[in-house]
């Protein structure tokens, strides 16, 4: 079961031990950054989930699109500064800027998936700044949830993280898949979806550890 | 423009009343007085030739006929948007990564908010490519910089 988790893992991610956490001196499938985005991808889907706006389909405004996108600077700057060597970044750190990059993606997942071309667009997704706010604050659920140093705590991160992998991997083929083949069923579409996830998650993880091959 | 139908001073705005003589002022009698003395009429006057003012008249009628459908319809003519700026942002996301995704995923919120069909497909199709080119980018990038970083560790 770990070997599987970890190679789900290698899919997307190093897997480097001095940037990961480790919960009962096991490592974590992902590195930091990369849990704190999949984390926060799966707190954003889990919200919008909740406050039933899954089903929305209207692009957020200027406004709140900056916010996002504000959001998301953090952590190009985290991690070209510390690719080029300008300074050394923590762990934390790495989860925060990580987390606030993958917290608002899944409004735009949710937005290519229902979007209409042909008719109106009224349900909203972000309806106002308090949105933006809680999805913010939900980092520091997650940063508890990450300090809490329990056996079962890793088990629960791996398997939210890694499950997060295939769902995004997935919905960004099923929309694919809508959009070349439109007269496709809904079922079959996601079928296919899913055997595209699988193949190129195996894909990119075979070619990780080939690459890394010598390295480890 | 309006004139007094009394003193014949020339009026500004909607008002009811003439401000220098003070009569009552009729909308209709004005609009009606205004077409009498229109150009339509003198030409027709000037040439008397009768084809000649039946195309005339035919060609008003089109026009008019033309006009109601446009404010029926209510679809301002909107340019299709120009390839090149199509082309453009669709290299950018590639050839800048990050940066040209989230420049595309802005652009296509506005193209996709704008009611245009052309732009709205444009637009889904711009922000579908930002978002994959975006996730592809986070796995890419860790494998990347692994393989710059790491040599250096171990050296």
């Amino acid at each position: 079961m770990k070997e599987l988790i970890y190679f789900m893992g290698r899919s997307v991610c190093h897997q480097f031990p001095e940037r990961s956490f480790f919960i009962q001196g096991t490592k974590m499938p992902l590195c930091a950054r990369c849990t704190g985005i999949y984390l926060g991808m799966f707190l954003g889907f889990l919200y919008l989930y909740f406050r039933r706006r899954n089903k929305g389909n209207t692009p957020p405004s200027f406004q709140f699109l900056i916010g996002m996108i504000l959001c998301w600077i953090p952590m190009i700057l985290d991690g070209v500064t510390s690719y080029m060597g300008f300074r050394e970044t923590t762990n934390i750190t790495r989860l925060l800027t990580g987390f606030l990059f993958g917290v608002f993606i899944p409004v735009f997942i949710v937005l290519l998936k229902n979007f209409d071309l042909e008719g109106e667009n009224n349900i909203p997704i972000i309806k106002g700044y308090k949105d933006l706010l809680f999805m913010v604050l939900l980092f520091f659920f997650s940063i508890i949830i990450i300090t809490m140093d329990y056996d079962i705590v890793w088990w629960i991160v791996s398997g939210i993280t890694v499950l997060t992998i295939s769902y995004v991997y997935m919905q960004i083929s099923y929309i694919i898949i809508r959009q070349i083949l439109e007269s496709i069923s809904k079922k079959r579409a996601y079928y296919i979806a899913l055997a595209t996830m699988a193949s190129v998650i195996i894909i990119l993880s075979v070619m990780n550890e080939l690459l890394l091959a010598k390295y480890r | 423009m309006n004139y007094c139908r009394e003193c014949g001073k020339i009026l500004e705005g909607d008002k009811e009343e003439c401000p220098f003589c003070g009569t009552k002022i009729d909308i209709m009698t004005n609009l009606e007085s205004t077409v009498g003395e229109g150009s339509i009429s003198d030409e027709v006057k000037q040439n008397e030739e009768s084809p000649a003012i039946e195309n005339q008249f035919s060609c008003v009628n089109y026009e008019d006929n033309n006009h109601i459908d446009y404010k029926n319809t209510e679809k301002p003519p909107v340019k299709p948007l120009s390839n090149w700026i199509k082309v453009l942002l669709s290299f950018l996301i590639p050839l800048l990564p990050g940066l040209g995704s989230i420049t595309g995923i802005i652009a296509s919120i506005i193209f996709m908010t704008n009611e245009d069909q052309d732009r709205k497909t444009f637009g889904y199709a711009l922000l579908s490519f930002s978002i994959i080119f975006l996730v592809i980018i986070c796995a890419c990038c860790m494998m990347l910089g692994l393989l710059t970083s790491l040599p250096e560790m171990y050296s």
